[in-house]
């Protein structure tokens, strides 16, 4: 059995990972879903990115990035719980959700505008990571 | 379509990543107004559903996912027949009847369920 997948990542690994993810989301263009579909905001790509790279947990999985077709985003994390995170890209207001132990959920907004609040979504994730149902 | 239909979805490839399925594909587009388009497993396999969809709609599909009429009425929202006309099989959840602020995490429980019982056609 391999042991890789027992190692945490290096923080260069993670690094590179996230950047492919968002160069998957950035390589997209106007009518990316069948016609439909709105592509993201490239500028604001570089700076959602840069402000995870600057703020992400070391323990934290990277989550998947999904276009919209709204042209926004969507952050998914596969840990129990399934948090989420829908994020508009003009206004930067973000919207939390995941399912917590004993068939409860919490839901959060934040306008990540700035340092502290990724700081506090990040926050957030790491708690609900902890509490995590079963 | 009875409690046990499945309900065959097709997947965008973009909301796979990284082999992961996104509860993006159980979000109604917004051009469907709150509807999210399915098809009704009684009268159509999920083969035959992908076909339709990539061959007959030209539309991109990575795979065609199940959701049953009861899981989608354990979540809270509804499902019925949608027939058109070139296209008799069309089924609908409707999410309608729900706040739009909650349909992220209802596409989170279809998508749950749509996992737990795997991808029901994958091309080759």
């Amino acid at each position: 059995m391999s042991t890789d997948i027992l190692q945490p990542r290096s923080p260069n690994t993670r690094l590179t990972e996230l950047t492919g993810r968002f160069a998957a989301i950035s390589a997209l263009t106007d009518g990316w879903l069948d016609g439909a579909g709105r592509a993201p905001n490239k500028q604001k790509l570089v700076e959602v990115r840069q402000s995870m790279l600057r703020h992400y947990p070391e323990r934290v999985p990277l989550p998947i990035i999904i276009a919209t077709p709204d042209g926004n985003l969507l952050l998914e994390w596969d840990v129990p719980g399934d948090p989420s995170l829908d994020l508009d890209l003009d206004s930067m207001h973000a919207a939390f959700h995941a399912f917590l132990p004993h068939e409860q959920e919490i839901e959060r907004e934040f306008v990540l505008q700035d340092d502290d609040a990724w700081g506090q979504l990040f926050g957030l994730l790491s708690t609900v990571m902890d509490q995590r149902p079963g | 379509m009875n409690p046990a239909t499945t309900l065959f979805r097709q997947v965008h490839p973009d909301f796979i990543r990284d082999g992961q399925l996104s509860s993006q594909a159980f979000m109604p587009f917004p051009k469907d107004e709150g509807k999210l388009s399915v098809y009704d497993g009684d009268q159509i396999s999920a083969s035959e559903s992908y076909r339709h969809y990539t061959e007959s709609m030209c539309l991109k599909s990575a795979g065609a996912w199940g959701i049953t009429c009861a899981e989608a009425t354990a979540v809270g929202l509804t499902s019925a027949p949608d027939p058109l006309a070139d296209f008799p099989s069309h089924a609908v959840i409707d999410f309608t009847a729900q706040p739009e602020k909650s349909f992220r995490k209802l596409a989170k429980k279809l998508k749950a369920f749509a996992i737990a019982r795997g991808c029901l056609y994958m091309p080759k």
